[in-house]
């Protein structure tokens, strides 16, 4: 699976197109990315301006 | 999964992997402008992040780095709307304290001054634009924002006819989620609650509260006079009135006694939502003019006189009009001129029919 890594991020992202949809991966510790995780949810959730849907 | 480091020397285990849909036409700004930024645009940029932070803050939502860098930018007509990409310094909170907000909008001006040095050095934003500038910027439009959607008014108790007009300088896009009165020492104080609206919003709510399914200006109006008439209530009674029992009492206070008091024959001419709605306008043009609230009753029975029998028959105007029927007629200003100078006398209108203001419409028509 091509990952293409972009940006200037302290955890590097990398885009991958999943299921036809393109999708930011981020590598980062595991309380991190689950705290991360449920706050984009969070604001998804009450549709604020913030990345969509995302699993970790 | 791997072991790269995040500032620890390359020995931190990163053992997750979060992955999120990415949005269909949002873009890191250094890909939408990846040659060159216009002049132009840096403001823009500017301004969409102050809106961002603005509608983070007003949900308790502290960012901790909004920056360009954290965003996505989609283009929205002729602005750039932001959404945040990153929340590793984030943290949600059932309200912001002032200095929680201000440590934010402190944070988000460095790493937006900081970016915009980036720029010039990259030679992708011209040198003339002052990297330092932005510094102050974000905190002036933040304010300006703020001041807009959070105001609070202290208000006397027989002022709660301005509460429309309040409502109606809300800034595009926004809207009232918690509106509400409460005794003071020193008044009555009108305190207001904003957030940030999805299309269709108002017409999904105003169905759902009312049963009505109506227009999504209609039901923008509808609901902005529901919030009022739920404030009046709490007012009252001194107590809190649940949204469900003052969407009740609304209905029967407000557009039932209008749509029953309204004689047949001008009643079919609109739909009863629009019908309420050019009641409802009537009545703000008879309280300004008056100084004070006017009620419901006294409105319907003026607007029967002097408004709703020069409306077109719009049930009926394109059978008219493809038999040839007349033109439509413009909105008479004569006859309810006369009335509001009646009405008012002794408190006579503040300014002419014509350049009166617009009645308290919402302001995002075109949003």
């Amino acid at each position: 699976m091509p990952v293409r890594e972009r940006g200037i991020s302290c955890h590097v992202v990398g885009l991958v197109t999943l299921e036809g949809a393109l999708h930011a991966l981020k590598e980062l510790p595991d309380p991190q990315a689950e705290r991360e995780a449920r706050l984009l949810r969070q604001l998804a959730a009450d549709g604020e301006p913030a990345m969509g849907r995302s699993a970790s | 999964m791997t072991d790269r480091g995040c500032g620890t020397g390359g020995n931190q285990r990163l053992d997750a992997v979060l992955a999120a849909r990415y949005l269909d036409f949002s873009l890191p700004y250094r890909t939408r402008f990846a040659s060159r930024v216009p002049t132009d645009v840096v403001s823009r940029l500017i301004d969409a992040i102050v809106e961002l932070v603005a509608r983070l803050h007003l949900v308790g939502f502290f960012g901790g780095d909004c920056s360009l860098s954290n965003t996505l930018f989609r283009r929205d007509a002729a602005a750039l709307a932001a959404r945040l990409v990153d929340t590793e310094t984030a943290g949600q909170h059932p309200a912001l304290t002032e200095g929680q907000r201000a440590h934010d909008l402190d944070l988000a001006e460095e790493w937006l001054a900081g970016e915009r040095l980036d720029l010039v050095a990259a030679r992708t934003l011209q040198a003339e634009l002052d990297p330092a500038a932005v510094v102050g910027e974000v905190r002036r439009r933040q304010g300006r924002l703020r001041d807009a959607l959070t105001g609070e008014e202290v208000l006397d108790a027989d002022d709660a006819y301005c509460i429309p007009e309040r409502i109606r300088r809300l800034a595009v896009g926004y809207d009232v989620s918690a509106l509400e009165l409460v005794r003071t020492g020193g008044g009555t104080r009108l305190r207001m609650r904003t957030q940030v609206l999805e299309p269709g919003h108002h017409r999904w709510a105003q169905h759902m509260q009312t049963g009505r399914d109506v227009q999504e200006n209609q039901a923008r109006r509808l609901l902005n006079d529901l919030d009022a008439h739920r404030a009046r209530l709490q007012q009252q009674t001194g107590a809190r009135v649940s949204q469900a029992v003052a969407a009740s009492r609304w209905l029967a206070d407000v557009p039932e006694p209008t749509l029953a008091t309204v004689p047949a024959h001008l009643r079919h001419t609109l739909e009863p939502a629009e019908l309420c709605h050019r009641v409802l306008d009537h009545r703000w043009f008879l309280s300004e003019a008056l100084g004070a609230a006017v009620g419901t009753a006294a409105p319907v029975r003026s607007s029967v006189e002097v408004v709703l029998p020069y409306i077109p028959d719009e049930r009926h105007l394109l059978a008219a009009a493809g038999a040839g029927g007349e033109p439509l007629a413009p909105m008479p200003g004569g006859p309810a001129k006369r009335l509001l100078r009646r009405s008012a006398a002794g408190s006579p209108p503040r300014s002419a029919e014509g350049q009166r203001r617009a009645p308290p419409r919402r302001a995002c028509q075109a949003a």
